[in-house]
């Protein structure tokens, strides 16, 4: 019997996942799953990771293959069959586990097509512009309006916490449709929401035919076998099939402890103190196609399900390319044509009809390399940008720099002032040594005057089309060890000395000599506790912040892939 | 002149001439004293009501096993009550504590108790505990009080029972003296029973299921008859009902019989 | 008395006879014998002195709470405000000197409105403390030296002179010290015991030994520390009986309650359960002549008068009756429930002390869960402390108990459910954290044998955790 795990919940989704996405997919791979899905609260941030993950496996396989010849004295060759055993046998599908505010239960949901991709993280944006900072606030009717292409798998349960809304969201309409968002009201309207999985799936079975599922597991709470006759009946009244799931928050039975740790700093709790917010048992990891079977001994069905849903599922991140506006280049024109264009203009007008051969010999190499890697629409509008800023009365100061001094199509588009002719440039400084990504332009502009930048380029292409990027925090080693430390009920003393023998914020961990120098004894059970609890959490997502600076223009709706925030 | 015959003199000072409402309310008090229905239809009907809530009454069990089921049975009838603040006194000694064990809260809250309205009193023996149950019965902080004694002990006689059951009549306590591993013997209690354990209608995927009790009534003062009877307890409801005594389902409500269709409908 | 001083062995201190004789303290002991023969000579103890003087200091408890010692010989008694006790100052004086004559000890006795002029009177034997030598001042040999070349020879002398002059030329602790002397000054003694803050006594001319009498009185000096609570507003948590026996011996008697109180019925309630919960029970010797109540600690309690309301009534009620029963069978015999978040089964759930010095309002009022309609009791009516080891045979590997045997009865399994699987609290243990550590894990079952009694079982220990995992029962349900 084969098996696909399909709701596990990683550290992306911030203290409620004990492990990072790349565990689960080694996980997945060493218990022989068919297909592993990472499906975090309201966010698709880690499914990168996981994807990078698994397209890295290969590598990492053959690599700690030949490591182990090299150990057994025997010849660092892999064969043929080797080889191919070291491709994984697993697929990797991404989604999100929606959370909502208004009491439906949780439903995890996986686009089965790049549409219902876009749909996805549309759905999570609304979420996401309607909470401060950080957090999602989601209602049931949001995913009625985004249902198309998108798997649902109900779950019997909901795990929302209170949210803060955001004081004024943004009012802004988008050109397709009509709707007004409305301004937050101080009435409360009386919930229309489903409060029960039952209700979910009474609304949505007549609407979602053959693409809603319901999400069971058994963790030996005493009742399994009742519960499961029990969702067995209600799905069977509505045609909506069991799905089987261990619905994991860690990859390993190990990392249990690490999961009531995060557990007790979401709470802001200590480990003794947290009492029934723990989780009873261990159960919640990735287990075999066998154990799942024998769980499941009740309704085999349940478990033969996962790997119908995964075969309804065609999207593979693979399909998400980057896609530029279009704005920059005029109709009739193609952006190389069009940057073409601009650049022979500019250098026949700085340098006359008859151009010195050097500079002709770069734009022509210069312009080969962008054409090859179709990269005319980046550096056209980033000459966009420039051109505006030039244009204002009085100008807005902004220049090139970094290594794009070295382009001489930069210096044509007037991006950048170093003058070929008369410096050595050197393009290959300016190409990054990882050729699928555009070479780094970074311009500055006039610091007081950045806003008019920032509104034209909202003006230009829409609020909806730009956003500041937003990375993932993650938790340094300092900040590790102090929120392991409070959540083990360690006195602040014995914390904040354990936080300052952290060697910078780079380090992996307390150092063992640092740590006898603070007059710690490293063998101290306690200490090596902490030690290791924090060893885990570090690289951990903590939280989302801004990234400073920088803009993403796209020219589909930017939220149709990374979410807005 | 019309003399009043002496027989319907009135027994109160000379001088007070007594209402007709105040007669009317002592005639009442004395001919109609409360009673604690179980919930169960046929037991209550064999009990003419149920039991006098301002009284003494006694369980023993079946076999020496039955012991639990007797304390289970006392308690689950004390919480039959109506709400009120005063609360449930548990008084027993460290020789039941040792072959017993504890009563679990958890357990107790499971079963539609409320273990914050509950006292423990724990005694070395069992003369103090007589004592303490007394102290209980007449200090009106009790809406009942459960004795649970150990053995056969001879302290437990006719006169310590009428002791408890006059001081539960004066303050309109309930009185239940639990003798789990004892034959029965001579008492003042208003009602005696012997309860057992019993099979439970099973839940899905053949589960044990609700608290079930094979009762009989032994002995009764005010003089109804001995019977027999199934009883489940019911937490919803905080009620016992009837249980079919070939262990066959019963009509019990709960929602994992039901459909989503009838649901609708309800 | 002897004991050896400067090298030799030298007299300490001679009793009246010996001074008669022209012994001295300081006195060598060869002189002495020397002198006196048949000196009758014992050693110097001064540790059985200062026991004796503090067995001294307890007797005289009865006059006052407020006694101090001062080794080698005196005693400060505080009786301000207890003089009435015994009619006047004169008259408890007197009842001191024949208490001391009675046990066969002389003692000098002086009444003073300071500690040290009453010290002072007493150790000189002065009548007056104008009468007072100047030695008094404690000042050292060379001030006294001087103040007698001066013409000063006591108190009274000095007390006419101006002070300025005096404190320039011998210092101004003597002038501190004289003042004291002369009353004019007032530093309060330091007591053995720390004060009640309310103490109500009665002696008797005839000792009184039987328990009734005892007992009334008790119960009209209740009635008044109840009065006196009432008039500062407060009630007390802690009173103390102290009966005094005419023969010296004190016997006390403490009474604690959970809420603070001064009502005098209910305390002589308790003090008769503290009387009859005795293991010895009180022998009053040839009678008590003093019997004292304290109350060593009260609290605020405001006047507020007892509602209508049944509520407040019954929650009175059940606090009296915690306390009865806690005096007359100890505290930790009355319990309640308490919770405590754990999925650990036993450790969840505890009983603790019902009547506690913490205030009701900080105990965690305990939210027991509520039961689901339809959901049978996932817990036990009972637990056993310790969970009964039993044999099972159950399918393998982590299947179901099939039967078990407990007590030498064989229980077969018609019904069961479970497992619910109960982990460790990893974090108990310094190593927990890591695998294979050795804790074990509890898979529940919930058992129904064919006799329809029902228990809640356990297996100690997964098979991959320990080879043989050995299984309990830890409960029984209804």
């Amino acid at each position: 019997m084969s098996y696909a795990e399909l709701a596990c919940t990683s550290s992306y989704s911030f203290l409620r996942g004990a492990s990072p996405p790349s565990d689960y997919v080694a996980e997945g791979i060493r218990r022989g799953l068919t297909a592993i899905g990472i499906a975090d609260r309201n966010t698709v941030s880690g499914v990168v990771r996981a994807w990078k993950a698994l397209g890295d496996a290969p590598d990492e396989a053959r690599s700690a293959l030949l490591a182990a010849k090299r150990d057994a004295g025997e010849p660092e060759q892999l064969t043929e069959a080797e080889k191919a055993a070291c491709e994984p046998n697993i697929r990797f599908l991404a989604g999100s586990r929606l959370v909502f505010s208004d009491g439906t239960p949780d439903i995890i949901a996986y686009p089965a097509t790049r549409q219902g991709w876009g749909n996805l993280t549309r759905l999570l944006t609304v979420g996401n512009m309607r909470a401060t900072k950080g957090s999602c606030i989601l209602k049931f009717d949001d995913l009625r309006d985004h249902l198309d292409d998108l798997l649902l798998i109900v779950m019997p349960y909901a795990t929302a916490d209170a949210e803060e809304a955001h004081k004024s969201p943004p009012l802004y309409a988008f050109k397709e449709t009509a709707k007004p968002i409305a301004a937050p009201s101080h009435l409360k309207l009386v919930s229309t929401a489903p409060q029960d999985w039952e209700s979910v799936l009474r609304r949505l079975a007549p609407v979602h035919v053959g693409k809603l599922w319901l999400g069971v597991s058994t963790h030996h709470r005493g009742k399994d076998k009742r519960q499961l006759a029990r969702y067995r009946q209600v799905a069977n009244a509505f045609d909506v099939p069991l799905l089987a799931t261990n619905d994991p928050l860690y990859a390993t039975r190990d990392q249990r402890p690490l999961h009531d740790i995060i557990t007790c700093i979401r709470m802001g709790t200590t480990i003794q103190k947290a009492g029934f917010a723990l989780e009873a048992n261990a159960e919640r990891y990735i287990k075999s196609a066998d154990d799942m079977a024998h769980l499941f001994h009740a309704c085999p069905e349940a478990v033969a399900e996962t790997e119908r849903f995964a075969a309804h599922i065609h999207f593979d991140l693979e399909q998400l390319k980057y896609e530029y506006p279009h704005e920059p280049v005029p109709g009739g024109w193609t952006p190389d044509d069009w940057l073409a264009h601009l650049v022979w203009t500019a250098a026949h007008e700085r340098y006359g009809a008859e151009l010195p051969e050097k500079i002709r010999k770069s734009i022509e190499t210069e312009l080969a390399f962008i054409r090859t890697e179709k990269f005319a629409y980046y550096f056209l509008t980033v000459h966009d940008l420039v051109k505006f800023a030039r244009d204002q009365k009085p100008p807005i100061l902004c220049q090139g720099r970094g290594s794009a001094a070295n382009s001489t199509v930069c210096f044509l588009l007037g991006v950048t002032s170093v003058d070929p002719l008369t410096n050595t440039l050197l393009f290959s400084r300016f190409i990054s040594s990882d050729r699928k990504e555009p070479p780094d332009i970074d311009v500055d502009f006039e610091h007081e005057r950045r806003e008019e930048v920032m509104q034209y380029i909202y003006r230009r292409y829409g609020r909806h089309r730009a956003a500041i990027a937003a990375t993932i925090i993650h938790y340094r080693p300092r900040s590790a060890v102090r929120e392991v430390g409070k959540a083990l009920g360690l006195t602040e003393d014995i914390t904040t000395r354990m936080v300052s023998t952290v060697w910078g914020s780079f380090g992996s961990g307390p150092d063992e000599r640092r740590l006898v120098e603070a007059g710690f004894d490293p063998d101290n059970p306690e200490i090596a506790r902490l030690k290791a609890l924090s060893e885990q959490l570090i690289k951990f997502p903590r939280h989302l912040s801004q990234h400073v600076g920088g803009f993403i223009l796209t020219e589909n709706r930017l939220d149709e892939r990374p979410q807005f925030h | 002149m019309n003399k009043k015959p002496n027989h319907i003199q009135p027994t109160l000072s000379a001088g007070a001439f007594p209402s007709v409402q105040g007669m009317w309310k002592q005639y009442q008090s004395d001919a109609a004293q409360s009673l604690l229905p179980t919930g169960a239809p046929y037991v209550d009907e064999r009990l003419r009501g149920g039991i006098t809530q301002a009284g003494l009454h006694e369980f023993f069990g079946g076999a020496k096993a039955d012991s639990h089921a007797a304390a289970a049975f006392a308690l689950l009838l004390a919480w039959r009550l109506p709400e009120s603040d005063a609360g449930i006194f548990w008084i027993s000694g460290d020789k039941e504590r040792q072959t017993s064990g504890r009563l679990y809260p958890y357990g107790l809250s499971a079963m539609g108790g409320d273990p914050a309205r509950m006292l423990l009193v724990q005694t070395a023996d069992l003369r103090d505990a007589l004592r303490a149950a007394a102290d209980a019965i007449r200090s009106k902080a009790a809406s009942a009080v459960i004795l649970e004694t150990h053995g056969n002990a001879r302290l437990v006689d006719l006169t310590s029972t009428r002791r408890l059951a006059l001081a539960a009549a004066e303050t309109g306590v309930l009185a239940l003296l639990v003798r789990g591993d004892a034959v029965p013997m001579p008492s003042a209690a208003r009602t005696r029973w012997r309860i057992c354990s019993a099979p439970s209608a099973p839940l899905p995927g053949n589960a044990p299921g609700l608290p079930t009790f094979d009762i009989s009534l032994l002995r009764h003062r005010g003089g109804a008859a001995p019977f027999a009877a199934r009883v489940t307890w019911d937490h919803a409801t905080r009620s016992f009902f009837d249980a079919p005594l070939s262990g066959g389902l019963s009509a019990i409500v709960t929602d994992t019989e039901t459909g989503p269709a009838s649901r609708q409908r309800a | 008395m002897v004991e050896k001083q400067r090298g030799a062995m030298r007299l300490a201190a001679c009793d009246p006879a010996a001074h008669a004789l022209g012994l001295t303290a300081g006195m060598a002991l060869a002189d002495a014998r020397a002198r006196v023969p048949d000196l009758a000579v014992f050693d110097h103890d001064p540790v059985a002195d200062l026991n004796l003087l503090g067995w001294l200091a307890d007797g005289c408890e009865r006059y006052t709470p407020a006694c101090m010692l001062v080794p080698p010989q005196g005693l400060l008694l505080d009786i301000t405000g207890c003089e009435h006790v015994f009619g006047d100052a004169a008259r408890l004086a007197k009842d001191l000197h024949a208490r001391f004559s009675r046990h066969g000890l002389s003692c000098r006795i002086a009444l003073g409105r300071t500690p040290d002029s009453a010290q002072a009177k007493a150790k000189y034997a002065a009548r007056a403390i104008s009468d007072v030598p100047v030695e008094a001042l404690d000042g050292g040999d060379k001030v006294h030296k001087a103040l007698r070349r001066a013409g000063l020879r006591s108190i009274g002398d000095l007390a006419v002179r101006p002070r300025k002059p005096l404190a320039a030329r011998f210092g101004k602790a003597v002038v501190v010290r004289l003042a004291r002397l002369l009353e004019e000054e007032d530093p309060r003694i330091t007591p053995r015991r720390s004060l009640p803050i309310i103490h109500v006594a009665q002696n008797f001319a005839e000792p009184i030994s039987r328990t009734n009498d005892v007992l009334a009185t008790i119960e009209m000096l209740a009635g008044n520390a109840a009065l006196q609570l009432q008039e500062r507003g407060q009630g007390g948590r802690r009173f103390e009986i102290c009966l005094f026996r005419s023969d010296g011996h004190v016997a006390r008697l403490a009474v604690d309650t959970g809420t603070p109180t001064r009502d005098a019925a209910l305390l002589m309630r308790l003090i008769r359960e503290r009387i009859d919960a005795l293991s010895d029970p009180l022998d009053p010797g040839f009678g008590y002549d003093l019997i004292r109540l304290e109350v060593p600690i009260a609290e605020v309690l405001a006047n507020v008068q007892v509602g209508l309301e049944t509520k407040i009534d019954t929650d009175a009620a059940a606090a009296a009756l915690i306390d009865r029963l806690s005096v007359r069978l100890g505290a930790e015999r009355v319990r309640q429930f308490h919770a405590r978040q754990s999925h650990i089964p036993e450790r969840a759930a505890l009983e603790r002390v019902a009547q506690s010095d913490v205030a009701k309002a900080d105990w965690p009022k305990a939210d027991w869960p509520k039961p689901v309609p339809g959901e049978p009791a996932m817990r036990p009516f009972r637990l056993f402390e310790t969970p009964q080891p039993i044999e099972v045979t159950a399918g393998f590997p982590e299947g179901e108990p099939r039967s078990f045997r407990w007590r030498r009865h064989v229980h077969r399994v018609t019904r069961v459910e479970g497992p619910e699987r109960i982990s460790p609290e990893w974090w108990r243990h310094p190593r927990g954290y890591a695998p294979g550590n050795g804790s074990l894990t509890r898979d529940y079952y919930r058992v129904e044998d064919n006799e329809g009694r029902r228990f809640w079982l356990f297996r100690r220990g997964l098979y991959d955790e320990i080879e043989r995992p050995l299984w309990y029962l830890h409960g029984i349900f209804a």
